[in-house]
């Protein structure tokens, strides 16, 4: 397998390459089947039932509170998902501030990547556009790589490039779409009764020593005393020690990273409902 | 001194489907079919072992939806009628197949399992399924632990931090109530786990929760022992990881056990099959055919043609199949053991719904399995997860990566086209609590009860199931319209609170119908407060 630095690399340079054109590609997800969904009334049996006014549109009931937001969610490694809100008081105020520009502008996510930086408004690794259909509501956006973080601002484009945000949504990360990369230090280990939520961190040769001291008693004590500090073993040559600890590490991880077979209960499950849904209307 | 774990753990769930408004209801069925295919069956298994002397460990999600079900009286007297009415189905269709033996005796075993579950869930459980588990926890054989209220699927909740803590916090508290004890694990809905989910489990108190393989594979820092061993969160919270090997024996529509030609077919049951007019009064009311749980066939093959079921052979094939995954552990335990300096713990979690209702002969697979790890081999130790980290208390210390057991390992079958709109609603009916928490800190009388129940209506629409309704396609109108009804209900609470105009009659009647969490505290939503 290739580190994962190198990949994330060779990966974002293929993008970089045709970036200009595709980059980044996003799509409007509204499907007929959501809208209707979304748009349908509630159940009219309902109403039998003396909930007549529950038979309203639901969504009225959420009018009146909105404000301008926008929110994402992490759908994959490689997709997000944006939906947002935009009050008319806004849509009012971004006419009045950019004036005959606003008919020719264009409604965009400008993409933040703040993975591992604390944003500072100016130090993010990268920014991109991406063109919505602010009636949408909602867009999915395919990404390139993964395990990164990313927040947006909703706002509009002008065609000279002057873009005037609305409002700014929440952070996400991206999750991993493989293992991480070996670790370089050891192995940090800690006790799962830690107090208060700090971990109780446990150097493992120390603890060895403290277990001997004790388990032996004052004899042994005084013996390890006698024999001086204690001193680390002879290094193992370093290539030998690194294969070593590769091998196990490696092994076990990678050993479960493939036998993992992606989706398997819900692959079960909507099989087998999805079955007998069909067989309900013979 | 055995050379590994395993930890069998059954997640037990249904979504809260309780319709006193209709004299028939498709989905409260759901619950019916598990309590006689599942919850009892898995019960006569554990107090069969019990009763044998056989020590044996397993771990068990009970969600606090399921649990409010069993221990509602409206449902325990329809699903009484529905047993009923099944008993008398069973005794038409002895009648009926007299002259075919092969199906005469399908129809008498039927018959005399509804009458052995009505004699159990009366007499010796008393209807209360609930404490009959408690009872398996008390002696030490059982691991019960909690789950969010209403099977909120958590990493898309989080964008309202009171959401999350709500759903866990309602959980434990349901929890607490009925087990009378803290629980030490929670069960993360669709194993859906987002980094910062640990640290609020933490604050309530919990040790541990179980993910998907790579929810514990692509961790930060690199796990040493992949998923044979869990890690600590820096939160202090221990995560286990499902094993991928043993889950896709059991779990795989292709090649898992429950596939086997000689196991019963689920699919064709005598509701599809009869003529209308014999079958009708055991189907729902309208005439819509519904399972019954008469099925005679096998699976057979991969074509619709289906032959006969044989029980004994099927009963063979189950202990076959237990001995089968036996040996299996006891290979990969070898090895794992040979290469790590720590005994390795396998995990290998289930839809507790899986065994008996799906794989009707489940239940029986976990007999022979059990029975055959305690019968003299050296390698196996089954363990509960709470025995485990008392046994190994220091782990490696990294941060798991955004996980769940749904297709793909992700988010998507929860957010998608078909189920995306539902969000945006979750997150502004989460905003209108926590405001409605902020305004009333100390409500009273009427207020009180509507700010109870607005929180009752929030939980209720976060339920995973109606996304997963939704998504599947099968049941989208019904998981549709409990997501509008519920986020509806809760609208019109927050404007009749907002405007100290609360409508009494309809509060009772909506308190009447979704009457979960009777003891919930709307305060939890203050984020002032929590």
């Amino acid at each position: 397998m290739e580190k994962e630095g190198e990949l994330t690399k060779s990966i974002q340079g293929k993008v970089a390459e045709k970036q200009d054109i595709e980059r980044p590609k996003s799509h409007k997800p509204g499907s007929e089947r959501q809208e209707k969904a979304e748009q349908s009334d509630l159940d009219v049996s309902q109403t039998a039932h003396g909930f007549a006014r529950e038979s309203m549109d639901f969504r009225d009931l959420y009018k009146g509170y909105s404000k301008s937001r926008v929110i994402l969610l992490p759908v994959e490694p490689y997709l997000i998902h944006a939906c947002w809100e935009v009050t008319h008081k806004d849509i009012g105020k971004a006419k009045q501030r950019l004036g005959n520009d606003y008919r020719s502008s264009q409604a965009v996510l400008r993409f933040y990547d703040i993975t591992n930086i604390i944003f500072d408004g100016t130090n993010a690794h990268d920014t991109f556009d991406v063109d919505i259909d602010l009636q949408s509501r909602n867009w999915y956006v395919d990404l390139w790589s993964p395990d990164k973080s990313y927040f947006v601002d909703l706002g509009f484009k002008t065609r000279d490039g002057f873009f005037l945000p609305v409002t700014r949504s929440n952070v996400v990360r991206t999750p991993r779409a493989w293992p991480a990369p070996e670790a370089d230090g050891p192995y940090m280990f800690a006790a799962e009764d830690a107090e208060e939520g700090l971990p109780k961190i446990e150097n493992p040769e120390e603890t060895i020593r403290d277990d001997l001291i004790e388990a032996e008693g004052a004899e042994a004590e005084a013996e390890i005393r006698r024999a001086g500090p204690l001193k680390p073993e002879p290094p193992l040559p370093q290539s030998i020690q690194a294969r070593h600890e590769k091998r196990t590490d490696f092994d076990l991880t990678e050993l479960s990273e493939r036998g993992f077979s992606l989706g398997i209960s819900s692959e079960f499950i909507s099989s087998t409902q999805g079955k007998n849904n069909s067989s309900d209307g013979s | 001194m055995k050379r590994g774990y395993l930890a069998i753990v059954l997640h037990a769930h249904l979504p809260f489907v309780r319709h006193p408004e209709y004299r028939d209801s498709l989905e409260e069925n759901w619950i019916f079919e598990a309590i006689t295919d599942t919850y009892i069956p898995l019960l006569f298994v554990l107090d069969g072992l019990v009763k044998d002397g056989i020590d044996f460990r397993l771990t068990l999600s009970i969600t606090p939806t399921l649990a409010s079900m069993l221990a509602d009286p409206f449902l325990r007297s329809r699903y009484l009628d529905r047993l009923e009415r099944l008993i008398e189905l069973g005794k038409k269709e002895a009648k009926r197949t007299r002259y075919r033996h092969e199906f005469n005796m399908l129809a008498l075993m039927y018959h005399k399992r509804l009458v052995q579950v009505r004699r159990a869930f009366l007499n010796r459980y008393d209807q209360d399924l609930v404490q009959a588990f408690k009872r398996l926890q008390e002696l030490g054989k059982l691991e019960i632990i909690a789950s969010a209220a209403t099977h909120g699927y958590l990493p898309l909740l989080s964008v309202n931090k009171s959401a999350v803590r709500a759903q866990i916090r309602v959980g434990i508290k349901n929890y607490q109530e009925i087990f009378g004890r803290d629980p030490k694990g929670f069960w993360l809905p669709e194993c859906g786990y987002y980094p910062g989910v640990d640290e609020l489990l933490g604050q309530e108190g919990i040790r541990y929760t179980i993910l998907e393989t790579h929810g514990i594979t692509r961790a930060t820092s690199r796990p040493k022992y992949g998923v044979y061993a869990p890690i600590c969160c820096p939160s202090g919270v221990t995560a286990f990881a499902r094993d991928p090997e043993s889950s896709r024996q059991v779990w795989s529509s292709i090649e898992g056990y429950p596939g086997d030609y000689d196991y019963r077919e689920f699919y064709r049951d005598i509701a599809y099959d009869l003529d209308l007019d014999y079958i009708r009064p055991y189907i729902h009311r309208d005439g819509i055919r519904v399972d019954t749980g008469f099925k005679y066939f096998r699976i057979t093959g991969k074509t619709d043609h289906k032959e006969v079921y044989i029980p004994q052979k099927a009963e063979k094939k189950a202990k076959l199949h237990a001995e089968n995954f036996m040996f299996n552990r006891e290979k990969q335990i070898e090895y794992l053991a040979s290469v790590m300096d720590r005994k390795p713990i396998v995990v290998a979690p289930y839809d507790a719904e899986l065994f008996g209702h799906w794989w009707f002969e489940g239940p029986n697979w976990l007999d022979h399995l059990i029975r055959k790890i305690n019968s003299g081999q050296k390698t196996i130790r089954l363990i509960t997860l709470s025995e485990y980290l008392e046994e190994c208390p220091i782990n490696q210390v990294s941060t798991p990566s955004p996980s769940s057991w749904g297709y793909k390992g992700f988010n998507e079958t929860w957010l998608n086209g078909t189920n995306d709109w539902i969000y945006r609603y979750l997150y502004q009916g989460a905003e209108f609590m926590e405001r409605l928490a902020m305004n009333h800190p100390r409500a009273e009388g009427l207020t009180l009860r509507a700010l109870n129940q607005a929180a009752r209506e929030l939980l209720m629409a976060q339920a995973s199931d109606w996304a997963f309704m939704i998504n599947s396609g099968a049941m989208a109108e019904y998981g549709t319209r409990r997501t509008k009804t519920h986020l509806s209900r809760l609208g019109r609470l927050m404007r009749e609170i907002e405007d100290r105009k609360i409508d009494e009659g309809w509060l009772s009647i909506v308190e009447s119908q979704d009457n979960i969490f009777p003891r919930i505290d709307y305060r939890s939503y203050n984020n002032a407060i929590a």
